[in-house]
């Protein structure tokens, strides 16, 4: 068998390219990502944990049904998290009595997304809570919530982001700055105070 | 202990003997888009070379300036070739952004792209003259296509807007300076054209198909002031190398 080791040193799209011959490949990968994925379904929908986990898995396998139309300019990641977002999104609009209900474990990232507006938010630190995470990201438009949040949640560059969402790198440049408007005008309207 | 989503699916894939479907079918659907987006261009510069084909008959530069020229000019318009060409430019833009890269680029600049090539290409097609002959297939074959679409006869023939067309049938025989004229509908004109401009070309003779711009002075009466082959300089020079 090839070396456990050398197997675990491949990169995504060296390994996508061999799961066609044995699914084992694949799980690797997969554990790669497992958490990530799921942690990003509940970022984007805040569904109940086993309707995540459900997704999860659904997200997973046809991600492995069509591992053969995988396009090799693409990093694997990308065309995994275009998958899992148009999964939740079609999940979503089948099951419209299930709300997306938007809430926010607070972690490190948040405050990494909301010290990228460097005029704002000084005591970030004591009202970082899930509460106000909620409140500011809730009063933004979805699109602009969402390319904050792979921005600087999922932390992908704006090529990753585009083809996640499908859209023009300048396009993404544009959503973005437009999103950090938004965004430091919700802290603005929260008291946060300019940090000048 | 719970097993993690990547065992339960690995364990689906194997008691399930799921396989990842085959690249083949892939690349029919990639083939498919792509065949698509080539009918829509090519369907978008036929269109576009029907128009510029009608208009050089219509020779549209003759009706500027005349009493009601826009108007005429309006009415004249080959809108369907004009909704069809939106139509399918429209579509094959639309095919572009679901080919696999398409995304990557500003909907703003596939349009002028597309605009570019369809332009290019109806060109291209017009010059060869092959709309020309897809156009008189279709009045000749079909029809209700010279009902739909406002064939040259129709925008030459509008005598009370001053614009008329048939076959000479008879020349100047009183020493009139005047002509008889077998319109499409077959009825007879007289046509006085003692202060008109001629064009060159024009031999005035028998079965000779000419249009006119003048103005209407009684019923199957005319006053020509300017008086052009039927056939443009352009589309006689199609016609001679067909």
């Amino acid at each position: 068998m090839q070396n456990k080791k050398d197997i675990e040193l491949k990169s995504d799209e060296e390994l996508a390219g061999l799961i066609s011959d044995n699914p084992d490949f694949y799980y690797i990968l997969m554990q790669r990502y497992e958490e990530k994925i799921l942690r990003y379904i509940r970022r984007i929908s805040n569904f109940p944990r086993e309707t995540i986990e459900d997704l999860g898995q659904e997200i997973f396998l046809k991600a492995y049904e069509n591992i053969n139309d995988f396009d090799k300019s693409l990093k694997f990641s990308s065309w995994l998290y275009r998958i899992a977002r148009n999964h939740v999104i079609s999940h979503w609009r089948k099951n419209k009595n299930d709300k997306m209900f938007l809430s926010y474990d607070v972690d490190e990232n948040f405050k990494n997304m909301f010290e990228a507006e460097e005029n704002v938010v000084k005591d970030l630190e004591n009202k970082l809570t899930g509460e106000f995470i909620l409140k500011v990201l809730g009063g933004i438009r979805s699109d602009y919530r969402e390319v904050l949040m792979l921005r600087f949640l999922e932390d992908k560059d704006y090529e990753e982001i585009g083809d996640i969402l499908k859209k023009p790198i300048g396009t993404v440049g544009t959503l973005l700055s437009r999103a950090k408007k938004e965004l430091k005008e919700e802290l603005l309207k929260n008291n946060f105070k300019a940090n000048i | 202990m719970d097993k993690s989503i990547s065992q339960k699916v690995l364990e689906k894939i194997k008691e399930e003997k799921i396989a990842p479907k085959p690249e083949w079918r892939f690349s029919v659907c990639r083939i498919f888009v792509l065949a698509l987006l080539g009918f829509f261009l090519v369907a978008g510069a036929i269109s576009l070379g029907i128009i510029f084909d009608l208009f050089s008959q219509f020779e549209i530069q003759r009706l500027f300036g005349r009493p009601k020229g826009m108007k005429l000019i309006f009415l004249s318009l080959p809108y369907i070739w004009i909704v069809l060409l939106t139509f399918f430019s429209f579509l094959a833009v639309i095919e572009f952004i679901k080919t696999r890269h398409g995304y990557k680029y500003k909907t703003s600049y596939i349009i002028l792209f597309f605009l570019v090539l369809v332009l290019a290409l109806g060109a291209f097609l017009h010059v060869l003259g092959f709309c020309k002959q897809l156009e008189n297939y279709m009045e000749s074959y079909i029809p209700a296509y010279s009902q739909i679409v406002r064939t040259p006869q129709n925008v030459w023939f509008q005598p009370e807007n001053g614009l008329l067309s048939g076959v000479v049938i008879m020349d100047d025989e009183m020493g009139c300076h005047c002509l008889e004229l077998r319109d499409w509908n077959r009825e007879v004109w007289k046509v006085e054209y003692s202060g008109a401009l001629i064009h060159p070309r024009i031999k005035k003779n028998n079965g000779e198909i000419i249009k006119i711009v003048g103005s209407k002075k009684a019923e199957h009466r005319f006053e020509a002031e300017e008086i052009r082959s039927w056939v443009g300089k352009k589309m006689q020079s199609i016609e001679e190398r067909d």
